[in-house]
């Protein structure tokens, strides 16, 4: 079996969201500032959005089903990142810092 | 390989390795202003990729969405959560070898998974002497696989374009090499109210010849136009037959979401994806409204700046 992306482009894009998807959870896992780990999160959420559109474009009759869901996940990616943010922001008005570790206090 | 196929390939590895080089500097990138641009990279090619998909609408949502809203407020919230006198912004990370491993690991099971674990069926059942159409997508007519008698043989169609008024089919068919085939096209419309299933086809005057010229490998290629059958919906089939008149293979399909609009004359997902939106899923689109304006307000809520008595 060839690797070749225009015989096997299903199988292309699932092995590069695989890829996505792992450099995602390695940056949540290993990183200490809050918004880089929101970044390694915008990489899953990518991950997962390529296999849905991979999905609903090369297996016969699956309509558009799989872009109507990478659609959502994107909208959903942006009200995560608004309040996401918007909470990053309140733990470094509180702390001073935005260290995942060390947040670990409800309120000061 | 032709040109347009190298290319293709080209540029889909080109535009993986910037999403996947993007995403190795987000995760080890030491600085983390340049894991956000990194992170603009990924976002980028990924909106190249979903060209090679061919979901349009969803290249100009993630440029708008990804690129124009999230990447922006990410990297206002680095701004804002960094004094701007550091002169190095730090983006620590502490990759120990558990965490290693453990990505390594799902990586491994992925991949595994997608690629030997399981064979995705891109081809619908087959059946000796009959090859079913079926459609990825709405505006895109089919791909089609036979199989015939003993051994395997494929008919592909892929693609077939669909011009204003024009059906365009292009049949990919492995032919034994020392085989020529004269390929039949012909087209049957169906016609759903038809009781007797055996006369629900009614068979289109419309019917073009290719030639076959199979080659050493056994492939060959026919193309035939036809022009539009009839107004927006229809289901249809395509025989062919080869040179001897012998086993005629017989394409039918049934394209798109729906039993009842098999296959619409359509380009691009943008009408498709504003039909759904407006059909089955209303209810949904209503709730993401609803919780877009929860996430609004609350992360007003969250970032304003308490008022002191």
């Amino acid at each position: 079996m060839d690797f070749v992306f225009s015989r096997h482009p299903l199988e292309n894009f699932l092995v590069l969201s695989a890829a996505l998807f792992t450099l995602g959870i390695f940056t949540i896992l290993t990183r200490r500032n809050a918004v880089s780990v929101l970044m390694g999160v915008e990489l899953v959420l990518n991950a997962a959005n390529l296999n849905f559109v991979a999905f609903s474009q090369y297996v016969p009759g699956a309509g558009i089903h799989g872009s109507m869901f990478a659609i959502f996940v994107i909208l959903l990616a942006a009200a995560e990142a608004a309040v996401a943010l918007a909470i990053i922001i309140g733990i470094y008005q509180n702390f001073g810092r935005v260290d995942v570790d060390q947040a670990n206090l409800m309120k000061e | 390989m032709p040109v347009s196929e190298l290319l293709l390939n080209f540029f889909f590895y080109a535009f993986a390795a910037a999403a996947l080089g993007g995403g190795a500097a987000v995760a080890l990138s030491r600085n983390i202003v340049r894991s956000a641009f990194a992170l603009l990279t990924v976002l980028f090619a990924v909106a190249a990729l979903y060209a090679f998909a061919r979901a349009d609408f969803l290249v100009a949502a993630q440029i708008l969405i990804y690129v124009g809203g999230i990447l922006v407020l990410i990297i206002f919230a680095i701004m804002l959560t960094h004094k701007i006198t550091d002169v190095k912004v730090s983006n620590e990370s502490s990759p120990g070898p558990a965490s290693i491993v453990a990505c390594a690991c799902l990586f491994v099971l992925l991949v595994a998974a997608f690629v030997y674990g399981h064979h995705w069926d891109l081809a619908p059942k087959l059946r000796p002497g009959v090859f079913l159409a079926t459609g990825a997508r709405l505006d895109m007519a089919a791909e089609l696989w036979m199989t015939q008698g003993d051994g395997k043989v494929g008919i592909s169609e892929k693609n077939p374009t669909v011009l204003d008024g024009f059906v365009r089919l292009h049949a990919s068919i492995r032919v034994p090499a020392t085989r020529h085939a004269l390929a039949r096209f012909g087209v049957s419309k169906y016609d759903a109210k038809e009781k007797d299933p055996a006369r629900a086809w009614k068979e289109l005057p419309e019917r073009k010849f290719a030639y076959l010229a199979s080659t050493p490998q056994g492939g060959a290629m026919a193309s035939a136009d036809f022009e539009k059958l009839d107004e927006g919906k229809y289901r249809w089939r395509v025989r062919m037959e080869d040179e001897e008149g012998e086993s005629p293979w017989v394409a039918f399909g049934a394209l798109g979401a729906g039993d009842e609009a098999d296959f619409v004359v359509e380009k691009g997902l943008t009408r498709a994806l504003g039909r759904a939106f407006m059909g089955p899923y209303l209810l949904a689109f209503e709730v993401v409204s609803v919780l877009l304006l929860a996430a609004l307000v609350g992360a007003a809520y969250l970032a304003r700046k308490e008022v002191k008595e």
